[in-house]
């Protein structure tokens, strides 16, 4: 991992921390210099902390919520007790309960309740709950730009779920939920699930929007295969689109991330190598470096033989 | 932090405060608080506990407020079952 993508990493984590302490992430900052991984066990603790408080009285209030119609349940969780209380009775109700009262609240309160809920602690719920109904509530999450609440989920949809949840999801809001996904192993398997045209969508946007430390992550954790596909449809990329990918690599170094498609591309090893004058001595030595140990210089062509030539 | 010698008088110098602010954290958070905290300075680490403790009791609140509130809602002939159960 480059140091760029654990310190993005860092600051995904201090966004999730943030949502759950109900802080603005810059009061919150000073944590970013700590690493990914202390940053997860800390978020992992807080929210065992949170959801352990009171837990007997939601669950006497849970077992009570069984007297009532699943339509009062739901006017009381959305007039009542608000997100983080529903959130929490949420996973203490049977799932079957859980889903009827889920089926009679806002979209915008379930998005609220989204925020606030451990997914974990939930699953058997979130899987229930019907695709038009995660549709609905993931494009709320889109609206509100809630990312991080999204990358949470996306383990615990049902696999109908996904697929309607990806249908209102844009390419823009796509690439930023897979950089903040908990669990990255999966997007193999969530890009496998695009149709072809997205594909070159996501590259587009990548492009487009300045976001390709967030599309060579993603490349990062895509298998030989799909990798090779997305990579494919990189390589139908301008001019301009190649100086962007350019630029996000000297930015960002993201010397190991861009081997993937510069291996494929002789544009590309040309642009980066016309661009290997810009960095410092030291800066080129290291990128060197790397790539020797990734054993790519002899398929990087003439960045490959510019590398050396240092 | 960088192991330099200004860093390490520095470290030794705070040791004591990052120790008992660390340990105010652990308090509130039980085992597993990850070591790696202690590279955050005293005022740090107490601002990181009280956003825990501040969100506690705000959760609290709104569980006891949301009580009241939703004891409203309830038909009237169910009040008396529901709060036999609640408590």
């Amino acid at each position: 991992m480059s140091r760029e993508f654990a310190h993005a990493e860092a600051h995904a984590e201090v966004l999730k921390l943030a949502r759950i302490l109900e802080r603005e992430p810059g009061q919150l900052a000073y944590l970013e210099r700590l690493s990914p991984d202390d940053l997860g066990l800390l978020r992992e603790r807080v929210t065992e902390a949170l959801w352990t408080d009171n837990n007997h009285m939601l669950g006497r209030i849970a077992a009570a919520s069984k007297l009532l119609p699943a339509a009062v349940s739901a006017a009381i969780s959305e007039r009542a007790f608000g997100a983080f209380v529903s959130a929490r009775l949420a996973g203490l109700l049977e799932p079957d309960r859980a889903v009827d009262v889920a089926a009679k609240l806002s979209p915008g309160f379930l998005a609220d309740v989204a925020v606030q809920l451990d997914p974990r602690r939930a699953s058997g719920v979130i899987t229930r709950i019907s695709a038009d109904q995660i549709s609905d509530v993931t494009r709320e999450l889109v609206l509100r730009e809630e990312y991080v609440t999204m990358g949470r989920f996306v383990g615990h949809l049902s696999e109908d779920a996904v697929t309607a949840a990806l249908d209102v999801t844009d390419d823009r809001s796509l690439l930023r939920v897979a950089f903040v996904l908990d669990d990255k192993d999966r997007l193999d398997e969530l890009v496998g699930q695009l149709p072809k045209h997205r594909l070159a969508g996501i590259v587009q946007t990548a492009t487009d929007g300045a976001l390709w430390l967030e599309g060579l992550d993603l490349l990062a954790h895509l298998g030989d295969e799909r990798r090779a596909e997305v990579v494919a449809t990189a390589l139908e990329l301008d001019d301009q689109a190649l100086e962007t990918i350019t630029d996000a690599v000297l930015e960002h170094d993201l010397w190991g991330e861009v081997l993937v498609i510069a291996e494929r591309d002789s544009g590309l090893q040309a642009k980066l190598a016309s661009r290997l004058g810009s960095l410092s001595p030291d800066q080129r030595r290291a990128v060197r470096a790397r790539v020797r140990k990734a054993g790519a210089i002899e398929r990087l062509g003439v960045l490959g033989e510019a590398l050396e030539a240092e | 932090l960088p192991r330099t010698r200004a860093n390490g008088d520095r470290r030794d110098k705070r040791g004591p405060a990052v120790d008992q602010a660390f340990a105010a954290l652990a308090a509130e958070l039980g085992d597993g608080v990850p070591s790696g905290l202690r590279d955050l300075e005293p005022d740090q680490l107490r601002d990181l506990t009280k956003a825990i403790v501040d969100t506690r009791h705000r959760n609290s609140a709104a569980l006891a407020a949301g009580g009241e509130r939703a004891l409203n809602m309830i038909p009237r002939l169910l009040r008396g079952p529901i709060r036999k159960i609640v408590g």
